[in-house]
């Protein structure tokens, strides 16, 4: 499992970290639950992966790309088969139960279903281009894959959640989401 | 799903609404927490280090005592080796650390029995063994982080997935964390 890469020396102070992390956590958590199907799980990660940034604010670049660094910090404790026990003992330890989080919307639930169906590499493929509106070059950068691969990864990804999603209320098709709940 | 521009505004939806049920802890608990593993990290380098100064000293004082000539042969049986005791970690500290071999690995179950060959602090392969040898047995899934038994490249494994790995003879070396309860928390590669 291979690090994120460390941005120059620059170092932040509790001031600049907290309004980094004020302003990107809740994205990030998003973001991660997208990839992951998991709240509790998103939430954790994502505080873990701030708190090792905190641990190495010596070398965190706030102008370079510490969201990223961030979120490939999180998504690899994600993907840690090894954590899914080791969190729920330590976190039970330290804080208690995790808060209990609200039962997603059922639309969501057929959505989140569907992307864990999907083998890891092409969900977190699929999240960071469609979600954070990165190019295929970005996803390349920051999964450390080829762009050939990325694009593979996207394509199939795509695929298998038109699939699974047909006949669906998420398939368009079928009409049965009102669109007032679209936002 | 219709087509990309859908997809995007569907997992939008989705983050939103992870979003919006969540609340993050504050921001200070989250340097808290990073804190935490920093000193959990200094802690194992000072205690490194300090071992290693020992482990000179006491190198030194050995060599300086066999230039004075050989020792002459005694009869009095060898001391029976010191035995374990659990380290326990310092005020403040969440983990106290122990430096040895740990080979032998046998699965039992949910379990995996280790013997451990405990060493002095080491710094770049100046190891020495303190004479304290001991068994631990501990949950398959505790956590270990490797780096050189996964290829060189740092990874988060189970014991229970390196049981044939630590099967042989003393070969790896690993910090062994202990929380204040004498529970081993997770093990370390050195090296």
């Amino acid at each position: 499992m291979r690090q994120p890469e460390y941005p120059p020396e620059r170092g932040v102070d509790e001031r600049e970290f907290d309004a980094f992390y004020t302003a990107s956590v809740g994205r990030l958590i998003g973001q991660l639950y997208a990839m992951t199907g998991d709240l509790a799980e998103s939430q954790d990660v994502v505080h873990e992966a701030f708190a090792r940034a905190w641990e190495r604010r010596a070398q965190l670049d706030l102008h370079g790309a510490p969201e990223a660094w961030v979120r490939t910090v999180a998504w690899r404790l994600a993907v840690s088969r090894w954590r899914r026990v080791r969190t729920a003992l330590a976190l039970a330890r330290r804080q208690g139960p995790p808060p209990a989080v609200p039962p997603p919307e059922p639309h969501h639930v057929v959505l989140v279903e569907a992307l864990r169906r999907l083998p890891e590499a092409q969900r977190r493929a699929v999240v960071l281009h469609h979600l954070c509106d990165m190019s295929v070059e970005q996803v390349a950068a920051e999964t450390g894959s080829p762009v050939g691969t990325v694009k593979v990864h996207l394509s199939r990804g795509r695929a298998t959640l038109a699939r699974l999603l047909s006949d669906t209320e998420l398939d368009p098709r079928a009409g049965r989401l009102p669109e007032g709940e679209h936002g | 799903m219709a087509d990309e521009t859908e997809l995007g505004w569907r997992l939008a939806e989705l983050a939103e609404s992870g979003r919006s049920h969540t609340v993050p802890l504050a921001a200070h608990r989250v340097r808290a927490r990073g804190e935490q593993r920093l000193r959990r990290r200094r802690t194992t380098l000072v205690t490194a280090v300090a071992s290693l100064a020992a482990a000179l000293v006491a190198g030194g004082l050995a060599l300086a005592g066999s230039a004075h000539g050989p020792q002459q042969p005694t009869a009095t049986p060898a001391p029976a080796p010191p035995p374990f005791v659990r380290p326990s970690p310092g005020p403040g500290e969440e983990y106290a650390s122990e430096l040895g071999y740990v080979y032998g690995a046998v699965a039992e179950g949910d379990t995996v029995r280790v013997t451990v060959r405990q060493l002095r602090g080491t710094i770049r392969g100046t190891a020495s063994p303190t004479g304290v040898v001991h068994a631990l047995t501990l949950p398959r899934a505790t956590l270990v982080e490797t780096r050189r038994l996964s290829g060189g490249h740092p990874a988060d494994m189970q014991l229970g997935q390196l049981v044939e790995r630590l099967a042989d003879g003393p070969r790896w070396t690993f910090w062994i964390d202990y929380d204040n309860e004498g529970r081993v928390e997770s093990l370390r590669e050195a090296g």
